[in-house]
């Protein structure tokens, strides 16, 4: 079974001025055959450049990306097998295909690259648009991507992905640029491809619901650092991170309005009340834009909970059976201290 | 409660329209939370095309009413004409945009009766813009000018409305609107790029609320913010709603962030409403097919995990006619009549008719419109307390009359041996 292993990855971009910034900050995970792990974390946190990073279209300052166990190059000729096993498809559908060529000419090339003849490659094509339901194919390879909508941009933009037939699909933000509407049909063709064709998908967003519903584990990055895992469920239903219990507690919920609909006041999932104060707490140092220092928590200026021990790096301390948190409130001894949390986290 | 404000704007139209579907009291120069529930802008059989060879009717006849101290959400997807709509009834609409039909009244309360926007003189206009109604724009970093200081764009704000007023004041109050968002009042010196994307949406909001407006309209206000940016931002306008008791109209395609914050929501689709009431009863169970779907489109956070489907098709091209109702190609529950006839705004049925509604004698009792009128509904018959003109609360444009209602969380899977 193909599996993607990063290993203790670093990227850092050089600044004019000072120390280099840390994008990604030691970070390791594995990417398996038929599962969809989600990334998940705010504008800036460095999930793309986890993406870019792993497409290598960005190279990595250190750390190891292992592909069945053998060590991937950052450059060079030797990529070429690796980048028939290892896709992407980006955020914008817009910017994504070149409007000067046909749809058929965008998956034309792949095929082409990798190894399909002139002869078959129009029947190829036809066979990419059906698998991502683009029909009728024979009509839709002729169309210019201005002559299709957004999600039927995208569909194009997951047959090119499909076209050298890779074991690893890495989806940046697929679906944000998109309607509602359209948005679960792209989702849900993702998760059949990943069953049809037993893919490793790389799912990088920032909705936590559709993170939940569409992948079996979780990774919540906070400046450059995965600072929660685990199971969806797990991770979504119990945060453990101050960060991720933020981000469960700011996300929509209309269950809230269900449930007042219903006369009861939602407080079981509601982060208001007694909270009030952390978030305000929260608010205010978010805005302070506080530089993570040395080897302190990056969070522990924002965070409610915070001690004198947040001032070492934490660990990767586990909250239940394969749920870690980076976080200092998982050491077996502070337990207790973590006062007021039953609000936020339930 | 009667509805009686707004004598001298009545008599004008050339056509009989019914009042506001709320009561207006007549009581003069009253502010504040006294009168919650008052109309302050009543837009009605809106209409707007964009110009062309092919002209784009981008809204359709949609009617509404804005209340004293409400948060009316208007959703829908991209295309369906909700950023125009606002546009519209804020006189923004610039060329090719044009408003083609309908009448958007904003009530004076200095003179105790409706104004009709369209009617205004420009310098009527220029004070009307920002001291009663203002727009806070869903990228802040366009809505600011990159290369002038906070102070000199409140300065712009202020001096061009209250004459003659002193740098001191500017700064003074400059910076009181800043703190009043949550900001260091030092940071007026500050220029729009030192600013994070959600200082700079508090900005807007503070350069929105400068003239104490009455109506704020805030068009895609957090979409380009992340969760947690975005859940401040709406928190604060909340709360300074909540302080300054001015009306919102908050526009996004995010309906499940609607339902939480809202107390009315429209669900415009084509151009048209699809779907209008109490944000609270849409959460527990929408009426229209498209809003249903819309909510079933948006996985929960926390419920249990179940099979989600999108809305299969696209919208429809508003170059062309739209026979019959716009969603019908869409729409799971579709039947003949559908394909023939608009549906207009009706309340919907109770929950508990769902069987009759299934039932094929339903293309008989379903239409209470005849189409002919608008699709937003001032044709429409005696509301539930048969006052002849008076709004429901809670509308559908669907000729299934919401018999689909239930909960949102099961989607109706029986149902679609609904249509024909």
């Amino acid at each position: 079974m193909s599996q993607l292993e990063v290993a203790d990855m670093v990227v850092e971009f050089a600044q004019r001025r000072g120390a280099p910034l840390r994008a990604v900050d030691h970070v390791s995970f594995v990417l398996r055959a038929g599962q969809t792990l989600a990334l998940v974390g705010e504008s800036g946190s460095g999930k793309s450049t986890i993406v870019r990073a792993l497409g290598r279209l960005q190279e990595t300052t250190a750390g190891t990306v292992r592909l069945d166990n053998e060590l991937v190059p950052q450059k060079g000729r030797a990529l070429k097998s690796y980048r028939r096993r290892v896709q992407l498809v980006f955020q914008d559908p817009f910017a994504s295909l070149n409007p000067a060529y046909s749809v058929a000419h965008h998956l034309r090339r792949p095929l082409l690259v990798h190894g399909h003849t002139r002869a078959r490659v129009d029947q190829d094509i036809e066979a990419l648009l059906a698998s991502v339901n683009l029909v009728p194919p024979a009509e839709m390879m002729k169309r210019f991507p201005h002559e299709l909508s957004g999600g039927q941009r995208q569909r194009v933009a997951i047959a090119r992905a499909l076209a050298p037939n890779p074991d690893f699909l890495l989806a940046d933000e697929p679906v944000s640029m998109l309607d509602v509407s359209i948005r679960l049909e792209i989702l849900n063709l993702l998760d059949d491809l990943k069953s049809q064709r037993n893919l490793a998908l790389l799912y990088v967003t920032h909705d936590l619901a559709t993170a939940r519903h569409f992948s079996s584990e979780i990774m919540v990055m906070y400046r450059g650092q995965i600072v929660e895992r685990g199971a969806s469920d797990d991770v979504i239903l119990h945060p453990a991170h101050p960060y991720t219990r933020l981000l469960a507690s700011a996300a929509p919920h209309p269950e809230r309005a269900v449930l007042a609909a219903a006369g009861s006041n939602g407080e079981g999932t509601s982060a208001g009340g007694g909270t009030v104060t952390d978030e305000e707490r929260t608010r205010r140092a978010g805005e302070a834009r506080e530089a993570a220092t040395g080897n302190a928590c990056r969070f522990i200026a924002r965070c409610p909970f915070a001690t004198e021990q947040c001032h070492r790096e934490p660990p990767e301390l586990e909250v239940s059976t394969g749920h870690q948190a980076r976080c200092w409130l998982y050491g077996s001894a502070n337990v207790p201290e973590r006062q007021g949390s039953g609000a936020r986290a339930s | 409660m009667s509805a009686a404000a707004g004598g001298g704007e009545r008599t004008s139209p050339a056509r009989v329209v019914h009042g506001p579907p709320v009561p207006v009291g007549k009581e003069r120069n009253q502010s504040g939370p006294s009168r919650a529930g008052e109309v302050v802008l009543w837009a009605e059989d809106v209409r707007v095309d964009y110009m062309g060879d092919a002209p784009t009717h981008a809204v359709r006849g949609v009617s509404f009413t804005l209340r004293r101290g409400e948060i009316l959400g208007v959703a829908g997807e991209s295309g369906c004409g909700k950023s125009t709509l606002a546009y519209a009834v804020t006189r923004l609409l610039r060329p090719p945009a044009r408003l083609v039909g309908g009448t958007v009244r904003y009530w004076d309360t200095p003179r105790g009766e409706f104004v009709d926007i369209m009617r205004m003189t420009p310098e009527q206009l220029r004070r009307w813009r920002w001291e009663k109604v203002s727009m806070v724009f869903q990228s802040a970093m366009n809505a600011l000018n990159p290369v002038t200081s906070l102070r000199r764009q409140f300065g712009d704000v202020l001096r061009a409305h209250i004459d003659g007023i002193s740098s001191d004041e500017v700064e003074a109050r400059g910076r009181r609107l800043l703190e009043m968002v949550g900001i260091d009042p030092a940071r007026i010196a500050s220029f729009p790029h030192e600013l994070s994307g959600g200082m700079r949406q508090r900005v807007g909001i503070a350069m929105a609320l400068a003239l104490r407006p009455e109506v704020v309209v805030l068009d895609e206000p957090t979409t380009a913010l992340d969760v947690v940016v975005q859940r401040e931002i709406l928190n604060e306008v909340r709360r300074l709603q909540a302080e300054l008791g001015f009306s919102v109209i908050f526009i996004t395609h995010d309906l499940s962030l609607l339902l939480e914050i809202c107390d009315r929501l429209v669900v415009m689709y084509g151009g048209e409403v699809a779907e209008l009431g109490p944000a609270a009863r849409i959460a527990g169970g929408a009426a229209h097919p498209y809003t249903r779907g819309l909510l079933r489109s948006t996985p929960t956070l926390f419920g249990d995990r179940k099979e989600l489907a999108g809305i299969p098709g696209s919208p429809p091209d508003l170059r062309k006619p739209v026979k019959g109702c716009a969603f019908a190609p869409r729409c799971p529950h579709a039947f003949d009549l559908c394909l023939q006839e608009r549906p207009v705004l009706a309340p919907p049925v109770a929950a508990g008719a769902q069987e009759a509604a299934m039932a094929p004698e339903l293309a008989d009792r379903a239409p209470i419109g005849t189409g002919a009128g608008t699709a937003a509904g001032t044709a429409v018959g005696p509301g539930p307390d048969g006052r002849p003109g008076t709004r429901a609360e809670w509308e559908a444009a669907c000729h299934l009359r919401g018999a689909v209602t239930g909960p949102v969380a099961a989607p109706a899977a029986g149902a679609q041996g609904g249509g024909p």
